[in-house]
């Protein structure tokens, strides 16, 4: 990484910003103070920027909404299908003249986003009032029997007439003609009642009392209509807001056409709000600032050239980056790794001038998906839907390396399912019986052979990597110590773990043949014992000879010494950790076999149970595809995170991002 | 008789997998939680929910072990004072695996809400939470080892 630092005049710096974004290879940084300068400080131009793209990023989620609104419509209204084929998704490749451009059409589109404002408002309220008008019309048709318009119940001089409902309850309406009334019953439905009341004015707290024991309710409505037209004027009501609703939206859909100059507009503003912010680190006079920022290396004088070619009123300054600084991290690019990289991202980025763990964590992540899979035929799905996704949906940033990720260990998946013998749970002797041939169940075993010691094997094996794994991780710690100059610090620290992981290896080998009498592993493997014993001896020997080595005192060197016994217990845990492989993978073969004997039990059943057992089977195998997936990426990812990157990775850094490279929808290209 | 016993100390041993649903599932709810606030959070959250899974894995290869060493895939049966030794020496995968699955995902969730408030914590998070699964190793190591001793 190099530091950019660039002084100019305030004119220019739109055009020098420009070239320098167009790059796609520039991040600005803070500057620093400069005698005679001060730092500019006014926001009101970045606030300004990111009030309008928060309208634009309302108008393209509102039109997006209304777009997909009419494509449900269109099924039942034909006058909706013109609007099902606008694309609403996806990025777009788009030049950078286009984006810087993009301005220029700014007022007409925040014109239209205001309007959309106003379509929004439109539309919720007539939604309100939709709402509104139906509980009205549910609270209308309680009374829909009752012939008689609502105001004809009046009250006179000494009588009350109220019309009221509920629900039948015994012993009503004899209380009732305790009293001087006249009842006309409207409608007995099941248990609903409506009845028109007439009754004195002196009794009315007696009736209001009888009404209320018996959960009758009296009806507030005074409309001169009655209820059956009420409900029906209030149906016509709804239809005109329905036709006010559709008027609006397909005002809304007028706008579609729009939709990518809505989003150009986005990134444009978005791009334009990284140098608004830029600028507030700049120091300036009242003519001049100073610009500073980063250049990765190899592209810095290319980049400066095309700068010094804009004007010639400007001083560049070109320096080498200084980790005291805190630079970014960038990786170099490498089509197949860059997916991994995402893997030690997501744990830590590296520090700058960090060794890059990505090469490693690739092979061995790479490896373990195909262990932890362990199934040629979920392999071959997971790299064609890989290969779709990428060619069909063009992902982009973080899903583009999830999906390349689990797509190229894939491959590893197929390679471990071909020597395990699995192919969507069938091994090679079931598959060959299906065609009337006699096949091995394995290439090399089948972790599901008990006979043949098959899920013994899948424990040593998953350990054996283990325990390369780990000692790969101090071989880079070594290497680290080495070129650091530390050389004791990586012999004693590093170099004598290697030795003990070493002993670990060959104990491992023995215990196949001398502890579980594995009979595919070879006899003679038990000479491995004593030195296996040794070396793991001396390594964890040496650990606690030389680990008080800085310390002060004889005491503080016992002491330090003596929590060398906890690289013991460490070494344990650690290779135990890899046993996870062995269940998982176990775990996703057992789960395949038990689908295949209830696809099979199916399929005995005639044609029609071939047809279940085809669903049962695609369906319960991608089930096991999910499950088996997440698993293998997440207790991979840990297996890296833990026991690999705990053994040399510092991490702490941050990531090179570019002025303008997190665009949203579009993609610039030069 | 000893086959018997045998597979009651897989199911024992399998039982680790009920700690393991519940620390799963609490920080699972914790994650969803710091989801609403930080969704680009994802795969680390992920990470940190699905810790707590391992002492299941470490109950599975026990009962499976058990399954392969007692006779029931095939094989000699076992006696039944074999089978009274497999299901004794499953009690510590089974009961530290539930207690430590549980308590390992309490410090998930601490750890799912320290990187929701501090970025760059992650490591952090997942190295602690990492530790109370010592405990289940230890079980795991003299479980596994047992059932081996206790069938040759």
């Amino acid at each position: 990484m190099q530091k950019l630092k660039l002084v100019g005049l305030k004119s220019e710096d739109a055009e020098i910003f420009d070239v320098l974004t167009r790059s796609g290879l520039f991040e600005p940084r803070a500057g620093e103070e400069v005698c005679g300068t001060e730092k500019s400080s006014d926001s009101t131009r970045l606030d300004s920027i990111l009030s309008k793209q928060a309208k634009c990023a309302f108008a393209i989620s509102f039109i997006t909404g209304a777009v997909k609104e009419a494509a449900k419509k269109a099924k039942k209204n034909h006058e909706y299908e013109e609007y099902t084929h606008i694309k609403t998704g996806g990025v777009t490749e788009t030049a950078w003249a286009d984006i810087l451009k993009s301005g220029q059409e700014e007022a007409e589109l925040l014109d239209a986003a205001a309007d959309l404002e106003r379509l929004s408002f439109i539309r919720t309220e007539i939604k309100t009032k939709r709402n509104k008008m139906n509980v009205h019309i549910r609270a209308l048709s309680v009374y829909e029997f009752c012939g008689d318009k609502f105001s004809s119940f009046i009250s006179t001089e000494k009588c009350n007439s109220v019309l009221v409902s509920g629900k039948y309850s015994a012993g009503f309406i004899d209380k009732l003609y305790a009293y001087p009334v006249c009842i006309e019953e409207y409608v007995e439905k099941g248990y609903d009642r409506i009845y028109g009341l007439v009754y004195l004015k002196d009794h009315e707290d007696a009736m209001r009392g009888i009404l209320a024991d018996h959960g009758y309710s009296v009806c507030s409505f005074t409309y001169d209509a009655a209820p059956l037209e009420e409900i029906a004027k209030c149906r016509n009501e709804l239809k005109v807001f329905d036709e006010e609703d559709k008027a609006a939206l397909l005002k809304i859909l007028s706008y579609a056409v729009k939709l990518p100059q809505f989003k150009l507009l986005y990134d444009g503003l978005y791009i334009e709000a990284e140098k608004a912010k830029a600028r507030l680190g700049y120091y300036t006079t009242d003519e001049t600032y100073i610009l500073e920022g980063w250049l990765p290396k190899p592209e810095a004088e290319r980049i400066v050239g095309d700068v010094k070619s804009t004007t010639d009123k400007i001083d560049v300054y070109l320096t080498d980056a200084d980790s005291k600084e805190n630079p970014p991290s960038l990786y170099k690019k490498n089509t197949v790794l860059a997916p991994y990289q995402g893997i030690a991202d997501s744990y830590s980025p590296p520090a700058y001038g960090e060794f890059d763990p990505g090469p490693f964590t690739a092979f061995f992540f790479f490896l373990f998906f195909g262990m932890l899979t362990a199934d040629a035929g979920y392999g071959l799905v997971l790299s064609l839907g890989a290969l779709i996704i990428v060619k069909v949906l063009k992902p982009r940033g973080g899903f583009k390396s999830l999906v390349m990720l689990i797509g190229i260990s894939a491959i590893s998946a197929i390679i471990w399912g071909i020597l395990f013998g699995s192919i969507f749970g069938l091994d090679y002797s079931q598959l060959g019986g299906l065609f009337g041939l006699e096949a091995p169940p394995a290439i090399w075993f089948n972790p599901l052979d008990v006979d043949n010691d098959g899920p013994m094997m899948l424990l040593i094996i998953s350990l054996l990597v283990g325990v390369l794994h780990l000692t790969c991780g101090y071989c880079l710690h070594f290497y680290k110590q080495t070129k650091a100059k530390h050389l004791l610090d990586a012999i004693f620290d590093d170099g004598l773990m290697i030795v003990a992981y070493a002993g670990v290896f060959m104990l491992l080998l023995w215990m196949g043949v001398g502890l579980l009498n594995v009979k595919s592993l070879p006899a003679w493997f038990e000479i491995f014992l004593m030195p296996g014993l040794i070396c793991l001896g001396v390594g964890i020997g040496g650990v606690i000879l030389t680990k008080g080595r800085k310390k002060k005192g004889v005491l503080g060197k016992i002491v330090s010494g003596a929590s060398g016994l906890y690289e013991l217990i460490n070494i344990l845990s650690d290779v135990l950790s890899y046993a996870r492989i062995f269940g998982i993978a176990l775990a996703s073969c057992a789960i395949g076999l038990a689908f295949n004997t209830l696809i099979e039990l199916v399929a005995g059943a005639g044609p029609i149970g071939i047809i279940f057992a085809v669903v049962m089977a695609v369906v319960l195998h991608l089930f096991n595809l999910a499950m088996g997936v997440l698993s293998a990426y997440v207790h991979n990812a840990r297996l890296q995170y833990l026991e690999f990157f705990g053994k040399f990775y510092d991490g702490g850094g941050r990531l090179f991002v570019p002025l303008g490279s997190k665009t949203k929808y579009i993609i610039p290209r030069a | 008789m000893g086959i018997v016993y045998a597979v009651i100390g897989a199911v024992i041993a399998m039982s680790a997998g009920i700690g393991s649903a519940i620390g799963v599932s609490r920080a699972g709810q914790a994650s969803a939680a710091l989801l609403t606030k930080q969704p680009d959070k994802f795969t680390s959250v992920l990470v940190l929910q699905l810790l707590p899974a391992t002492q299941a894995i470490y109950g599975f290869v026990v009962a499976f072990f058990v399954f392969i060493f007692s006779g029931l895939m095939g094989g000699d049966p076992i006696t039944e004072e074999t089978g009274l030794s497999m299901m004794l020496i499953c009690l510590p995968i089974g009961i530290i695996g539930i207690i430590s699955a549980i308590c390992q995902g309490n410090v998930a969730i601490s750890g799912i809400n320290l990187i929701g408030k501090q970025d760059g914590q992650f490591g952090k998070s997942m190295t602690m939470t990492v530790l109370v699964e010592i405990f289940a190793i230890f079980a795991f190591v003299i479980s596994l080892l047992g059932v081996i001793f206790a069938a040759s």
